[in-house]
């Protein structure tokens, strides 16, 4: 079973509740179409590019022993499920480590950057992740699926079981938040 | 008219995204919101560029095979399970659980136990810290653990940070810092954890509630050692990697002063128990550890799957965080007796395997009375070498009785004794007390059955006193056909080979006086104070140690009455002459005997218990997380089960050695329980081993999961030139202590070894 990169719901139903049946090809299958975005949510989290892959590793292995329970119904529902599961592999990650990560000079080479400029990246980017964790958890929770999962507001709000007019609230308020840590950070 | 900044917020960021204006026309386009929306699209658009580069080929494919391969482990082990009936179970049955203890297990986890060095080298296989996949073990730990009670969940995270701490300090040896902040982060997510769960079963507790004290005793025992090691980590590692290890000496301190407050406190008060080790004090004795152990990364449930931890012979030789690597408090038991009851396996013209012990039969000739597969029990002495020679030989159950008769649990406090053979207490004075004596002791039910008349000093007993009465013996110990119906008979266990491990005695002891104990004069009796008797400040606790697991159900069967007296017949000395018990009829060299053959207080076990446990006593060496040296023998705890000490283990006291099953727990626990605490005296190292060889390399072999390097001399010989993976084979070591010791000779001990090697690898353990 080899689907496309997007497969229609229907293929991806099946997929789903193959695996729960912990088919292997079908769950195979479940990491090979996921594990990109489950990466990205993650990554945009975590600033160790090794650990944001051994996370993402994480989520599905505790979507494989969880997938039990889990009696499918819907992709959205699905996608949610995983996505909580992907939340909770940071979340614990978060309130293990809560500390700065060291710079990686493999970054630098994978990227291509000059070390400046890399340099100025990672400032960037930990000043903002550092800033981030000062939102709530469903303000990140949206931020991480508009940004880094380039997900619609709609996707989000089926994700997140809310209404659109609520995730975009959402997430203007965490931008607004993002806004007002980073200036007084500045200041 | 004004649009209110969220909408002007949202449509200038679509277009923005969509590349349809520029920041700048965005914000012209709402000079009502000019400043504060140019801010907040420069986040957005930072937060956009936030976004992470996607996964790349290789790790993806990692990160397949990974799920692949456990995916598979999974589907394994449900092929092999039956159907479950609820969702529960679905999910859970693959989990390691508890199961009836049966015999045959507990003989292999035994027997296992003594070459399962490589236990702990199995898990050095696994990722450490400075791996990818470390996150991925560390998961798997925590999926394990948190299917287990939470009293043994608290076991299990004490023990998960024990591992994490040899991490760290294997990482600091090696100069990853990277690693040790990730070592560090996991050990104070366990600490934290392990506390918090300790701290809920506290508060459920009822006060003074044994397990929850032996939890919290261990946890502070544990940490103060914890904390003890990272401060000497500290000082030797290069400021650079200092913070993390601060950090983590931070959590144990903090987990430290938790363990000695709140409802943890109130459940288990400091006072009573750990006469030795004071929280803060970091019990040197008892954990042979101030040595940062050298390589091991050793990790715990490494395995996914609850797999047996069987001493593979592919172990890699990382230097083991036990006996070899790490200075050893040392202890020269030379001289000391050992008890040990178990399946009887093997009788040859120079030697019997007794539970896997292989013990010399020296000039004890009444073996031969003794069937194979009888549980028996056999008292011997530590030799010179390590190795054990027997004194004395009977028949606790002769029967290999293919069912194991669940035998009630004797009420605690009273050694039960069986109906048909009464207890017939002989409370000489100055003779060794039998069952009776014993009694005061609130010991339940025990793996060792049989409590000989021999060394039962009764609580009254005065040092010196204790000896044991040699029964009517004579020349030959009637092998006792002991009745005890009750008795569990012991599983027979296919297991066959003998694998005795004499321990490295390491280096000149320090004056390691166990609590309380007097120190005597060389060349003195000891007192074997009886478990319950001791006068000393361990001595209450030595002996009860109650039992968590009150499983085994046999009863315990007081001395006197089941087991004629083995006395040592004709060689040994000391049959008449009432000195130390066991200990007295070898020939030791100059120095005190520490109490041989104490009574040995039972475990305890739960309910479901079919027999008896294969049991040792003799005289600690050491401990550390892993291991319990004791006797001659490095006992190897199961990775994926804690190790559970009862009572003042300092090196020098008699403690009793046995695999019990916990409920819930996922396979056997390695148990060790002070019987009595001793002083030790001082003697020369041993420095002859024996052991399986799993792995063999041009110029070195790994024994029981150590690797020696073998001097050019030894490799010169025919053993050497023949030597196969599984063998038993004897070394010299030149220097026991040394992170990769020497072995001068070489010889080849036994035959038949790799089978029984490869037989023994095959069994389960849990």
């Amino acid at each position: 079973m080899l689907l496309d990169a997007e497969p229609s719901e229907e293929q991806l139903n099946e997929v789903i509740r193959l695996a729960a049946t912990l088919d292997r090809e079908a769950f195979g299958e479940l990491y090979r179409l996921y594990v990109d975005r489950i990466h990205r949510y993650i990554a945009y989290q975590v600033s160790d590019r090794v650990l944001a892959e051994d996370l993402a590793n994480q989520v599905f292995l505790r979507a494989m022993q969880a997938i039990g329970r889990y009696s499918h119904r819907s992709i959205p529902e699905f996608n949610g499920w995983i996505y909580r599961i992907a939340k909770n592999v940071v979340v614990d990650n978060w309130r293990a480590t809560r500390s700065t990560v060291p710079l990686n000079e493999a970054l630098v080479a994978d990227r291509g950057e000059t070390l400046d400029a890399h340099f100025e990246t990672l400032a960037n980017r930990e000043e903002l992740r550092e800033a981030m964790q000062s939102l709530t958890e469903d303000q990140r929770q949206v931020l991480s699926y508009r940004f880094a999962l380039d997900m619609s507001h709609r996707e989000v709000a089926q994700i997140m079981n809310r209404n659109e007019p609520a995730i975009r609230a959402l997430q203007f308020r965490a931008v607004a938040a993002l806004r007002k840590v980073m200036a007084e950070d500045a200041t | 008219m004004t649009t209110d900044i969220e909408t002007a917020f949202h449509t200038s960021l679509d277009r923005l995204l969509r590349g349809e204006a520029s920041l700048d026309a965005c914000v012209a386009a709402y000079p009502e919101h000019d400043e504060r929306l140019r801010d907040m699209l420069v986040v957005a658009l930072d937060l956009q560029a936030l976004a992470p580069l996607p996964l790349d080929r290789p790790a993806l494919q990692r990160g397949a095979r990974l799920i692949d391969d456990e995916l598979q482990r999974l589907r394994a082990r449900l092929d092999r399970q039956p159907e479950p009936s609820s969702a529960w179970q679905r999910l859970t049955w693959w989990f390691p659980r508890f199961m009836p203890v049966r015999m045959a297990g507990l003989a292999a986890a035994f027997a296992i136990a003594l070459i399962a060095y490589g236990g702990v080298t199995l898990a050095a296989v696994n990722s450490g810290p400075e791996s990818a996949l470390y996150g991925y073990r560390l998961t798997l730990e925590e999926l394990r653990i948190g299917f287990a009670s939470d009293q043994d969940k608290a076991y299990l995270y004490l023990d998960t940070a024990e591992q994490r701490l040899r991490e760290i300090e294997s990482a600091a040896g090696t100069g990853d810092a990277g690693a040790v902040a990730r070592a560090s982060t996991a050990y104070q997510e366990v600490v934290r954890k392990g506390v918090d769960v300790l701290g809920a079963v506290a508060r459920d507790a009822q006060p003074g509630a044994d397990r929850t004290g032996e939890v919290a005793a261990d946890y502070r025992r544990r940490l103060a050692e914890h904390d003890t090691r990272f401060h000497s980590l500290t000082t030797k590692t290069a400021e650079t990697q200092r913070a993390p290890i601060t950090r983590a000496r931070s959590r144990a301190q903090a987990g430290l002063q938790d363990v000695h407050s709140g409802p943890i406190l109130a459940a288990a008060p400091t006072a009573a128990p750990d006469p030795e080790p004071s929280p803060t004090a970091a019990a040197p004795a008892l954990v042979s550890s101030p040595s940062p152990t050298p390589a091991a990364a050793s990790s715990p449930p490494v395995s996914p799957t609850p797999t047996p931890p069987t001493p593979s012979p592919t172990a890699q030789a990382t230097p083991e965080p036990t006996a070899t690597a790490t200075p050893v408090p040392a202890i020269d038991i030379t001289g000391s007796a050992v008890v040990v009851t178990g399946e009887l396996h093997a009788v040859t013209d120079e030697t019997l395997v007794v539970a896997g012990i292989s013990i010399r039969r020296g000039e004890v000739a009444t073996v031969d009375g003794a069937p194979l597969t009888a549980r028996v029990r056999a008292e011997a002495v530590v030799a010179g070498d390590g190795s054990l020679t027997l004194v004395g030989l009977s028949v606790v159950a002769p029967a290999p009785s293919p069912e194991p008769t669940p035998t009630p649990t004797p009420a605690e406090g009273q050694p039960t004794s069986t109906p048909e053979t009464p207890p017939t207490p002989d409370p000489t004075p100055g003779e060794s007390t039998p069952a009776a004596d014993v009694s005061p002791t609130p010991t339940a039910a025990e793996g060792e059955p049989t409590a000989t008349p021999d060394t039962t000093p009764s609580p009254d007993t005065t040092p010196g006193e204790a000896s044991p009465t040699p029964t009517p013996a004579g020349s030959e110990p009637p092998p006792t056909p002991d009745p005890t119906p009750t008795e569990g008979t012991p599983p027979v266990t296919p297991v066959a080979t003998p694998t005795p491990e004499p321990t490295p005695q390491a280096t000149p002891s320090p004056e390691a006086t166990p609590a309380g104990s007097p120190p005597l004069p060389s060349g003195q009796t000891p007192p074997t104070p009886s478990p319950s008797a001791t006068p000393d400040s361990g001595a209450g606790e030595a002996t009860v140690t109650p039992d968590p697991t009150p499983t085994e159900g046999t009863p315990v069967t007081p001395a006197a009455t089941l087991t004629p007296e083995p006395t040592p017949t004709e060689g040994a000395p000391t049959a008449s002459e009432t000195p130390p018990p066991a200990a007295s009829p070898t020939p030791t060299p100059a120095s005190t005997e520490p109490p041989a053959v104490v009574p040995t207080p039972t475990p305890d076990v739960q309910p479901p218990v079919e027999a008896l446990p294969p049991t040792l006593q003799g005289v600690l060496v050491a401990i550390d997380s892993f291991t319990v040296r004791a006797g001659g023998i490095v006992f190897s705890r199961p990775l994926d089960s804690p190790l559970v000490l009862h009572g003042p283990l300092a090196p020098g006291a008699v403690v009793l050695v046995t695999f019990e099953s916990l409920r819930a727990a996922s396979s056997y626990v390695l148990v060790a329980r002070a019987v009595a605490p001793v002083h030790p005296p001082d003697g020369p190292v041993a420095t002859r081993w024996q052991g399986f060889v799993y792995e063999l390399a041009e110029d070195a072999l790994t024994l029981n999961g150590i690797r020696l390097q073998v001097a050019p001399a030894a490799r010169q010989d025919a053993v050497w030139a023949s030597l196969q993976v599984g063998a038993l084979v004897e070394v010299d070591i030149s220097d026991p202590a040394a992170a990769e010791p020497v072995a001068n000779a070489v010889r080849l001990v036994g035959t038949g070894a790799a089978q029984s090697f490869s037989n023994l690898a095959g069994l389960p353990l849990g």
